[in-house]
């Protein structure tokens, strides 16, 4: 049993936050598991499905996290600011896998000759199997073209979407981890919605 | 049926769940007299289901979890043991590769120096102090400042000869 789950009443963020920042390790291993799950979810999505990038990731957003804490001011909450840094990290690190890509380029053409590589979302689970083959096929079908949509999509309509709709997260809220206005979230929400509605008419007509 | 463009926005909100109560009792009115809002909704609605089950939200093992707790905290600590690192020196802060270029500039001036200048010098340098090639040059400076003499010698050594032979033929 963790020494969070252990104490009548858990430390809030604010109270960890400033224990973190003089340098109490207990506070700092607080808060990685607190948010270490809902991170790794944020991560996953971004990088669509690759657990061990996802996991890296998490890492490096929480040292980052760690490393800056002194630049916390506690204008917004601690997850939010967290969150924000998750982000910027998957960005980052999806930045620097396309530039290794394209030095590569060449290198892995002789390699996916040999052996295809992976597309996007290859761990996700494939949706429960029906016991009629034609829904099951046709339910893999609309897996694939979702994902396909989804990748699609520029990248800051493309996150907004799946902090909303996969990560449940609030429109204020993705507005802060993304440094915009409210308003250009709604924007980017509904481009994503009304392109999605177009790509995946047939399946969702009623 | 279309829905109506001006209630756009609303239908967004309200499939994202992002409508207040108040906006949310205008809505469901007006839903139930809009056939077209409300086909609209439910299609959006079903996008948005569909989307969850596809991709649904990742968790971590128990194993994965406890890796990634050590990993996080194996760093944390490996960082906090190098604070000295992060401490402010001559108003900035120690790098590795600050240090490191300052030793190898160290070495660089140390070189140079060490070879050329540091060397002992003395103020009043002897002829044995110079090496040979110098002692060539400088004879050679010595033979051209001191030409006309030598032209002089050699006509003084030719008058002399013609004058004894002179004598010897008197």
């Amino acid at each position: 049993m963790s020494e969070e789950e252990e104490s009548p009443m858990p430390m809030g963020d604010k109270e960890l936050v400033a224990r973190a920042r003089t340098g109490d390790q207990a506070a700092s291993e607080a808060l990685v598991r607190r948010y270490q799950e809902r991170a790794y979810a944020i991560a996953y999505n971004m990088c669509f499905g690759d657990s061990e990038e996802a996991k890296e990731i998490t890492q490096e957003a929480f040292l980052r996290a760690f490393r800056s804490l002194k630049s916390f001011r506690g204008k917004s909450s601690f997850y939010t600011w967290f969150y924000r840094i998750l982000v910027t990290t998957c960005l980052d690190w999806r930045r620097r896998q396309s530039r290794w890509k394209r030095i590569f380029s060449f290198w892995r053409r002789d390699q996916r000759e040999k052996a295809p590589s992976k597309e996007g979302y290859e761990e996700y689970s494939e949706p429960q199997e029906h016991s009629n083959p034609m829904t099951a096929l046709n339910n893999k079908q609309l897996a694939q073209e979702i994902r396909k949509a989804i990748q699609s999509l520029p990248e800051r309509q493309r996150i907004a979407f799946q902090l909303k709709v996969l990560n449940g997260m609030r429109i204020h809220e993705i507005a802060q981890i993304m440094g915009t206005a409210e308003g250009t979230v709604k924007s980017h929400l509904f481009r994503a919605t009304h392109f999605l509605r177009d790509a995946l008419q047939e399946w969702v007509q009623p | 049926m279309k829905h109506c463009s001006d209630r756009q926005e609303t239908l967004w909100l309200d499939v994202y769940g992002e409508l207040t109560q108040k906006e949310r009792l205008d809505w469901e009115k007006h839903l139930k007299t809009c056939r077209g809002c409300s086909l609209e909704r439910e299609v959006l609605l079903r996008l948005l289901e569909n989307v969850q089950e596809t991709l649904p939200a990742a968790s971590l093992s128990h194993k994965d979890v406890k890796e990634l707790q050590n990993a996080i905290f194996g760093k944390l600590r490996g960082n906090t043991d190098k604070k000295w690192l992060r401490k402010p020196f001559i108003g900035g802060y120690v790098k590795p590769i600050h240090a490191l270029a300052a030793c190898c500039l160290l070495i660089v001036a140390f070189g140079w120096f060490g070879l050329k200048g540091l060397q002992p010098t003395t103020a009043v340098r002897t002829v044995s102090d110079r090496g040979v090639e110098e002692q060539l040059i400088a004879k050679d400076l010595d033979l051209l400042e001191n030409l006309e003499l030598l032209e002089e010698m050699d006509t003084l050594e030719k008058l002399g000869k013609v004058m004894s032979r002179g004598s010897a033929t008197i």
